[in-house]
């Protein structure tokens, strides 16, 4: 008997021989439009410091919703892939699921964690219900865009410019010209995951429930503020009811002068905005002082893998990818910032760059605001979000008052969140 | 027992069997089963990647018949066919008949016309968003040449359902027509003789007197088969709207695709997809009903 086990170790031990000397991890994530550069550039010289470790992409899917859909078809089927990237707002269906692995583990086990470089406050944006399931990839926060030229124009000062709502729409106001088809003002109230209604409660200082997600908390006066300021953008800062894509494109033709969006697209219309007009970025307006917040919006990496030893190589790979190398990368490729403290301090890495780009600089500055994107709770999550643009979206045509629409979208959210 | 019947004889009885089985496979693997496990999923709280699944018997169907989302989704496309039916089918119709009574350039019009059946109708979308952009769309900028302000056809409310309809009797016009074109096709020439020879000397007598009742079936199927056709409504919803703005265009096969594929709620999505099937089946069933009395009617 005892032959036989000696046997057994002997053949397992042949078996996994070939497996550490190369584990291959099969990586998927989003939006290839913006990410597709950036993380093959990442996988080839993670693989170049890592021999031992291959790495193989999935299809990626074009935006956050899909990659969701794509990683729970997996889990149906058991073709999962190791390490996925997700949009910050969906890591709680994948927890909630038993789906992503909790690193809490790993994290414990590294050495020199705390010189790592991952700050506790980025790294909470990542934690579902106290658990690490996320690693800060790329992160994002909604700042506002402006058209120098436009804002002089109208008699505004570029280096100067106004920190409160009511500035800005006063500003739109001089700018906006339909005669001539330029626009003063628009904000892109329909990101996303209501990420732009959580961005004007919380930089109020509310949150989206109390804090034992029992109940509706926008209902407060941080939500009646932010829900008349999306009413003023309308009546006082002359908002056209348009989409996301009208409303960029009329940016980067230089017809809009000031739009509230997020980073993400700040290295992409950098370039568009090139020779048209003098880009700048200022930062969102906060209106309750140090007790703002500003959801982070962007990606996450997240570990699928049960394997014990694909779970090492899959972290390897996702502390490369979320590190300072893979943040370089990251940042030079996309209007994203890091989750890793080190690059921006290092000049060799971004430091130069943040030196040179005053435009990436400004949502750094708001990094003390960070909050996660919160995601509601139970079955019914994304449903709520649906719900919530619809209310919203009646206040931005006018066709409900904003206290009716705030009234009528608690009682909606509170009858989907779980009894 | 044999009595000379062919079909008793058990070595036909197998071959019949034999040779109708691959039709009854496929439709077993890929009808009847799928229909199935829809509605075994219709009965559970089952979300998509979910590690389990609790049957939860009707439930979903009372959730469903007490959400406001999916009454109006349910009257959107009720609307919708009540719309696009009458408009194709009769657009359909005209455009055979003039077709037929042309006398140059039928094949012209009959490829033309039949051309918004052929083309994909997700691409024949962003044309349509095109043609519709509210400031630099030809046919905004068409109707102010007449004075006419078009303004925004896809986000206001009151409009975007119709716009979409219009769409809808573009792209299904051109089938009808050539439904209605086979149809005119075999009435016998010499009805219309012996009704001159009765006096129905005008056009619209004719028309009334042979070519309408003569067309009974062929409307009839027409009917139909747009009806289920505009029930199914989906890509120009997706591509244009999203079942915007304020739910007013939201249709059945697009709030079934939200909740099972957006919003993962598997079981809700296939109790919605149960009552599209209910609806479409009984549609089915009006036809062959009907289509049955009026066979007899020569």
């Amino acid at each position: 008997m005892r032959k036989l086990l000696g046997l057994a170790a002997l053949a397992a031990a042949f078996i996994a021989g070939p497996a550490t000397a190369q584990t291959e991890i099969v990586v998927q994530y989003p939006i290839p439009d913006i990410f597709k550069d950036v993380h093959e550039e990442i996988a080839k010289q993670f693989m170049a410091a890592n021999p031992n470790i291959k790495v193989k992409f999935t299809q990626p899917t074009k935006e956050y919703e899909d990659a969701t859909q794509q990683v729970l078809r997996n889990a149906v089927t058991g073709q999962l892939p190791d390490v996925t990237f997700q949009g910050l707002n969906r890591q709680r269906i994948l927890a909630d699921r038993n789906i992503a692995q909790p690193l809490d583990g790993l994290i414990a086990a590294e050495k020199d964690w705390a010189k790592a470089g991952y700050d506790g406050a980025l790294l909470t944006l990542g934690q579902v219900k106290g658990k690490q399931y996320g690693m800060g990839f790329s992160l994002s926060t909604p700042i506002i865009y402006f058209n120098a030229d436009l804002v002089k124009k109208a008699g505004g000062d570029p280096d100067n410019f106004p920190k409160t709502w009511d500035g800005i729409f006063a500003l739109a106001k001089k700018i906006n010209d339909p005669a001539n088809k330029i626009a003063g003002f628009h904000f892109d109230w329909d990101i996303t995951g209501n990420w732009m209604w959580q961005a004007l409660v919380l930089s109020n200082g509310g949150t989206m429930l109390t804090p034992d997600e029992t109940k509706v908390a926008f209902d407060g006066p941080a939500g009646q503020k932010a829900i008349n300021t999306l009413r003023l953008m309308m009546t006082d800062g002359g908002m056209r009811d348009v989409s996301q894509a009208t409303a960029l494109q009329d940016f980067v033709s230089g017809r809009l002068g000031i739009w509230a969006h997020s980073t993400s697209r700040l290295g992409g219309v950098t370039k568009q905005s090139q020779g048209v007009f003098p880009l700048r970025t200022a930062t969102f307006p906060l209106g309750a002082g140090a007790e703002s917040r500003l959801p982070a919006g962007g990606n996450v990496a997240m570990m699928l893998a049960k394997d014990p030893a694909k779970q090492k190589a899959a972290w390897e790979y996702i502390k490369f990818a979320t590190g300072p190398v893979g943040a370089t990368v990251m940042v030079k490729g996309t209007g994203y910032f890091p989750a890793n403290a080190l690059p921006a301090k290092d000049a060799k890495m971004l430091g130069d760059f943040y030196a040179q780009n005053p435009n990436h600089r400004v949502a750094i500055g708001q990094l003390p605001s960070m909050t996660a994107w919160y995601a509601f709770p139970g079955e019914n999550g994304l449903k709520i979000t649906d719900v919530i643009k619809d209310h919203l979206q009646s206040v931005v045509n006018g066709s409900a008052k904003p206290d009716e629409a705030l009234k009528k979208m608690t009682a909606d959210t509170q009858a989907l969140l779980p009894k | 027992m044999t009595d000379g019947n062919p079909h008793d004889n058990p070595g036909e009885r197998r071959a019949a069997y034999a040779l109708i089985s691959p039709a009854w496979a496929m439709f077993v693997v890929l009808l009847a089963g799928p229909s199935l496990a829809v509605v075994v999923l219709s009965l559970t709280d089952w979300q998509l990647g979910a590690p389990t699944m609790n049957f939860i018997g009707l439930g979903n169907y009372q959730q469903l018949f007490a959400d406001r989302v999916f009454w109006k989704s349910f009257t959107n496309t009720f609307v919708y066919c009540l719309v696009v039916v009458p408009g194709s089918v009769f657009l359909g119709l005209g455009l055979a008949l003039l077709i037929e009574g042309a006398t140059f350039g039928r094949a012209f019009y009959r490829a033309a016309y039949f051309l918004p059946v052929t083309s994909t109708l997700i691409a024949m979308a962003v044309v349509w968003e095109f043609l519709l952009h509210p400031s630099v769309g030809l046919i905004n900028v068409v109707l102010e040449q007449v004075g006419i302000t078009g303004g925004d056809w896809l986000k206001n409310p009151g409009k975007a359902l119709f716009t979409l309809a219009g769409i809808g009797i573009w792209q299904s016009a051109g089938l009808n027509m050539v439904l209605f074109m086979a149809g005119l096709k075999a009435i016998p020439p010499d009805l219309y003789e012996a009704a001159e020879i009765d006096g129905a000397s005008s056009v619209w007598e004719r028309f009334r007197c042979v070519t309408w009742p003569m067309l009974g079936p062929a409307t009839l199927f027409v009917t139909v088969v747009s009806g289920i056709r505009s029930f199914q409504v989906f890509d120009t919803v997706e591509v244009l709207t999203k079942g915007g703005p304020n739910k007013s265009t939201e249709v059945l096969l697009y709030t079934m695709y939200t909740e099972a594929f957006n919003f993962f709620r598997t079981g809700y999505g296939s109790a919605i997809t149960v009552v599209f099937l209910v609806v479409v089946l009984a549609l089915t069933l009006l036809q062959v009903k009907a289509g049955e009395k009026r066979t007899h009617y020569g």
